[in-house]
């Protein structure tokens, strides 16, 4: 049973962020559009909002401090009750300079940039010049300085991005004099003890084909392969992002995590995973931006960032269907969509096409207190209508198997109750409103439900000498009248986790099925052998 | 690299059948099995799978009829396609429906599975001396009239030994000779099997229950006890079976098993029931244990989605049972996911279920099964690369997922994108939120049937095959600090790199034929494919 490594939590208690990652916001927005998100995320049932603070915006004289930008964003939160996740945009964002400061901008010579192997310059500083370091390491302490002094206590601001998408584009390396001597300098210590304490993966196999030295240039202890160059210049950007949260931290002990946008055609996700791990001491989290929608996609990327090191927080996502996979199936400690702006029309109200969006964050946020008491424990368990599937087997209950149906059963008709439409979700149908959800078995008679489009039936596992028949895939018996119920409850969870019934269910309400729709809150189904 | 074993050969060399199966009341005579030979060859197949039914073939008991079965073999010799034949017995759907009158009017002589309760199923029982007699002896009676008349010109390639066989309607046989066997001790040659194998799901099922030495089968495997038994009774009735007609005439012969659960598998199966006996990969290493001389286990697969359709092909691709696809579904994700099949899992035939279907009124293909028959058409023109690199690691397969509008591939030396649909962004590129186009708005989902899909074969250090619908490949040589190229993507290929691109066929003998070239526009925004332009042949300079 994993342990799961809860980095985010508010004076002293693990918190599950549950919200919006606002990337072209900040100082981009027009009066009231800031508080405008966070309404719309409190009406969406988020407790977390991430957003920009950009080195432009705080620091635009050198040495010179404005915090007006980070002081609206705490009032905000702290007027709608959302925790913030502010994304320090500095000397990257998307691997480019766009939110430096003009006086770092308009002086190349001190704040050198990168340089290609053709020797143009990049738009893109070099993360081997020290005075662009020390400006930036300056520049965080400042806001964690800040930070300290107004929010120690309420503690509204429970962790920093440092940077965001960090990455050299349009070069392997930094050809720069102090770049060249950057990759024919010997590789760092650290680098080779966390290669062979991880003693697998792309990277570390590459090194073992080429000899497995300890010592030599970049080039030489990867056998002149293409990709050491590229090593060696994510490796000095990721040490060059751990001194900043260092310089950070320092001054205000705040988690810190560095997001990543993947694979970019020279080296692979999981190749600037090893490398951004390993070289990060003082980064609570290396997240990825998970942008895949299809199913293996998203999950690959799942795999990848999460490690016994490494809880996986998925900082910007879709906010589709796969989150619950991520929550049940990879311990994900967190979930932020991209892009809360543009959900709500002027009224706060969610827009019908990203309703789906918004039911999932309602879901999710409905069971916080069993995420954070069954996660790693497996007894959660994700609901997910992939493409074309009618219905899905839950094999892994202690003394039940589920059988789930989605839309409108197997009929296509089975009923849920007179608020709720029969078969809004279409069995065979796939799209962004799929049936999805989780399961949680908190007992070995006691369940819980959540989600959208989907109905349950739990059916006892029986000993070898009673009698049963079979469950064929074709000839499922879907017989609630035959269950056990104790009793089928909705209802939420109060402030203080504890489980409150809103409605109960009964007869024909639980004969079809155990239904679960977004709106419906939380199902407790409780049974008896 | 894995050495792909051939179970299919012609003439003694490895053939690769594919096509589709007949529905199952399509073989009784020449009228209504002639739309599935019609089938094969609008699939552009090679092979059609077939029934041969007991009822027909034994109306009484030891008097043979072989009209159909003759029947068969003379359209297929007319039509130029090879036969599977299907051996609908004691099994079909775990029931025995396809057993001779005479068989299922005498329960007394022919016992039936009987429930917990005493009813009788309408199930022929495994442990029934008499029911495995009389299938032995019409299976070999098949056997010697297939080497009688087709020995020299092997139209008949194989023959699947009974259908998805299980026990529907209860979770194990009750009938007293089966209870004595539930109370014998497990058999010590499934012991030693599991002991020498050290893992997998029976295993697993035996160290649950508490790794004992040696005792009856409840005390073995506990819960999952009802499916060991059912198994290996089945599994060793079938091997018998088949043993009887191999005695006779050496072909391949196979099992095939019904895997898709509800559309939804995903992972091992813990301890609840199917159809009981049925080869499920909770009881495959039984089979396998029990089979010796059926070739191959094959999944009849289903499912509709992507994740548990390859979970499926991993369980059956093992070295000791190459992947063979004798039925699968028609629509849906079956229209690309094929191609992993064949590029990751090795799969060694390829059938659809329903060939019947595809045909229109006038003989042509049906609109909607274009997509279908498209795959089909793919796949069929690149035989002769499948046989020579299956196995090597040089078949890559093109899938367009949910929602995707590209993929990469890493070749040796080179890398690809694959590019789906309209193009890179598929008008994603973002502006700002209060404009449409933001990257968060819902994507676009892929199209519903017709794919990007389709192979790519790198047969050499600078030549690559294509084959496929709905896609373009643009390739670069992979970064190297030396050549100081730029690092961009950009969508098109390196220029003066692209030695010659030929669309074109491999003929009888497996030789490359140029029907067209291609050159200058035909060629600057990617290397693209359809089904109807045949193989691409692509030949790159350093």
């Amino acid at each position: 049973m994993p342990k799961v490594n809860r980095v985010f939590k508010v004076n002293g208690q693990p918190f599950f962020p549950i919200g919006s990652e606002d990337c072209y916001a900040g100082y981009a927005l027009r009066d009231g559009e800031e508080e405008f998100a966070f309404k719309s995320l409190s009406l969406m049932h988020g407790n977390s909002m991430a957003m920009p603070i950009h080195w432009d915006a705080i620091e635009p004289e050198e040495g010179k401090f404005d915090f007006t930008s980070l002081d609206s964003l705490i009032a905000n939160a702290r007027k709608y009750d959302i925790r913030l996740i502010p994304l320090w945009f500095a000397t990257w964002k998307n691997g480019a300079i766009g939110y430096t400061p003009a006086w770092i901008k308009s002086n190349p010579k001190r704040f050198k940039r990168t340089t290609d192997a053709m020797g143009k310059e990049l738009w893109s500083l070099s993360p081997h010049c020290q005075a662009t370091l020390e400006a930036d390491k300056k520049a965080f302490a400042a806001i964690c300085e800040h930070l300290k002094a107004v929010d120690s206590v309420e503690q509204t601001v429970i962790a920093l991005q440092v940077e965001n998408e960090p990455d050299v584009v349009g070069s392997d390396r930094d050809y720069t004099p102090e770049g060249d001597a950057a990759f024919n300098s010997a590789v760092p210590a650290l680098f080779v003890t966390a290669m062979k304490k991880q003693g697998k993966g792309q990277i570390y196999d590459l090194w073992q084909q080429a000899g497995g030295k300890e010592s030599g240039t970049w080039s030489e202890v990867f056998g002149g392969a293409a990709e050491a160059g590229n090593f060696m210049e994510v490796w000095s950007i990721a040490r060059y992002i751990d001194a900043v949260s260092q310089a950070g931290k320092a001054v205000y002990d705040i988690p810190t995590f560095i997001n990543l946008w993947g694979k970019h055609g020279l080296i692979d996700s999981e190749m600037f995973m090893d490398l951004y791990r390993w070289a990060t001491p003082h980064v609570d989290i290396i997240a990825p931006d998970n942008y895949h929608h299809d199913s293996r996609g998203y999950e690959e990327f799942c795999a990848i960032h999460t490690r016994d090191n490494n809880p996986l927080f998925m900082t910007e996502t879709s906010g589709d269907q796969n989150m619950y996979r991520a929550i049940a199936d990879y311990n994900c400690i967190g979930v932020h969509f991209g892009g809360i702006e543009h959900m709500v029309d002027e009224n706060g109200i969610v827009l019908p096409e990203n309703k789906p969006i918004a039911d999932n964050v309602r879901c999710v946020a409905a069971v916080i207190p069993l995420l954070l008491k069954y996660q790693g424990t497996g007894k959660i368990h994700a609901i997910m209508q992939e493409y074309a599937m009618g219905g899905q087997w839950l094999r892994n209950l202690d003394g039940y198997i589920g059988v789930v149906q989605f839309g409108g059963g197997r009929s296509g008709m089975s009923p849920t109750d007179f608020r709720h439409r029969r078969n809004q979700i279409t069995a065979k149908g796939f799209g962004d409103n799929n049936a999805r959800g989780l399961v949680i078995q908190a007992g070995k008679h006691e369940f819980y439900l959540v989600g959208v489009g989907w109905r349950i039936c739990l059916k006892p596992k029986l000993a070898p000498d009673k009698n049963r028949t079979s469950l064929s895939p074709g000839d499922l018996v879907f017989d609630q009248i035959q269950e056990h119920y104790l009793s089928v409850d909705e209802g939420y969870f109060d402030k203080k986790g504890k489980f409150v019934v809103t409605n109960r269910r009964n007869g024909g309400h639980v004969n079809w099925g155990l239904w679960v729709e977004a709106d419906i809150g939380v199902v407790r189904v409780l049974l008896c052998d | 690299m894995t050495e792909v074993k051939r179970v299919f050969t012609v003439d003694g060399k490895p053939f690769f059948p594919i096509g589709a199966q007949s529905q199952t009341s399509s073989a009784y005579n020449d009228s209504e099995s002639e739309q599935s030979f019609k089938a094969i060859k609008l699939l552009h197949g090679n092979t059609l799978i077939t029934d041969v039914y007991w009822e027909q073939l034994e109306p009484q008991e030891g008097k043979f009829d072989f009209t159909a079965v003759d029947a068969l073999l003379a359209s297929a010799r007319r039509y130029g396609v090879k036969l599977i034949l299907l051996w609908f017995a004691t099994w079909k759907n775990a029931n025995m429906d396809y057993a001779p009158e005479w068989v299922k009017a005498n329960p007394k002589r022919y016992k039936r599975a009987m429930a917990a309760d005493g009813s009788d199923l309408w199930v022929l029982s495994s442990y029934c001396k008499a029911n495995l007699e009389a299938d032995k002896k019409a299976f070999a009676a098949l056997c010697k009239h297939l080497k009688a008349k087709d020995s020299v010109e092997h139209t008949v390639i194989c023959l699947q030994v009974e259908n998805e066989p299980a026990i529907s309607g209860t979770d194990r046989d009750y009938r007293p000779e089966a209870q004595e066997v539930w109370n014998s001790p497990v058999p010590a040659k499934l012991m030693a099997s599991m002991k020498a194998a050290g893992k997998g799901e029976p295993y697993d099922c035996w160290q649950r229950a508490g790794g004992k030495k040696s005792g009856i089968w409840p005390e073995i495997f506990g819960l999952a006890a009802r499916d060991m038994v059912s198994a290996w009774s089945i599994a060793t009735y079938i091997d018998s079976v088949a043993e009887a007609g191999k005695t006779v005439y050496n072909l391949p012969m196979y099992i095939n098993a019904a895997v898709g659960a509800f559309g939804a598998w995903r992972g091992p199966v813990p301890d609840e029931i199917f159809c009981s006996g049925e080869p499920v990969p909770k009881v495959l290493d039984i089979y396998k244990w029990f089979t010796p001389h059926i070739d191959l286990i094959a999944p009849d697969i289903y499912t509709p989605n992507s994740t548990s359709y390859e979970a499926e092909c991993a369980v059956y691709a093992r070295d000791d049972n190459p992947l063979f696809l004798p039925e699968s579904g028609h629509g849906g994700c079956h229209i690309w996911n094929s191609f992993r099949a064949i590029a990751n899992y090795n799969l060694t035939g390829y059938f659809f279920f329903g060939s019947e279907s595809i045909v229109a009124e006038d003989g042509s293909v049906r609109p909607e099964a274009k997509n279908l028959v498209d795959t089909f058409r793919c796949a069929a023109a690149v035989i002769p690369l499948l046989l020579k690199y299956q196995g090597t690691g040089k078949v890559h397969a093109v899938v367009q997922e949910d929602y995707t509008v590209q993929q990469w591939l890493a070749f040796d030396g080179y890398l690809g994108r694959i590019q789906f649909g309209a193009g890179r962004m598929g008008g994603g590129a973002s502006k700002d939120w209060r404009h449409s186009g933001g990257q968060f708005t819902p994507r676009e989902q892929a199209p519903d049937t017709n794919r990007g899909r389709g192979l790519v074969f790198q047969t050499g250090k600078n030549e690559f095959y294509l084959v496929g619908a709905n896609y373009r490949l643009f390739l670069r040589p992979k970064y190297s600090p030396d050549k100081k190229q730029p690092l961009v993507f950009h969508d098109n290929n390196v220029p003066g790199r692209q030695f010659s691109i030929d669309e074109g066929h491999f003929d009888q003998q497996g030789k490359f034929v140029v029907d067209r070239r291609r050159n200058g526009d035909n060629i600057s925004n990617g290397l693209w494919v359809e089904p109807d332009i045949g193989v691409l042949r692509v030949r790159t300079c350093d």
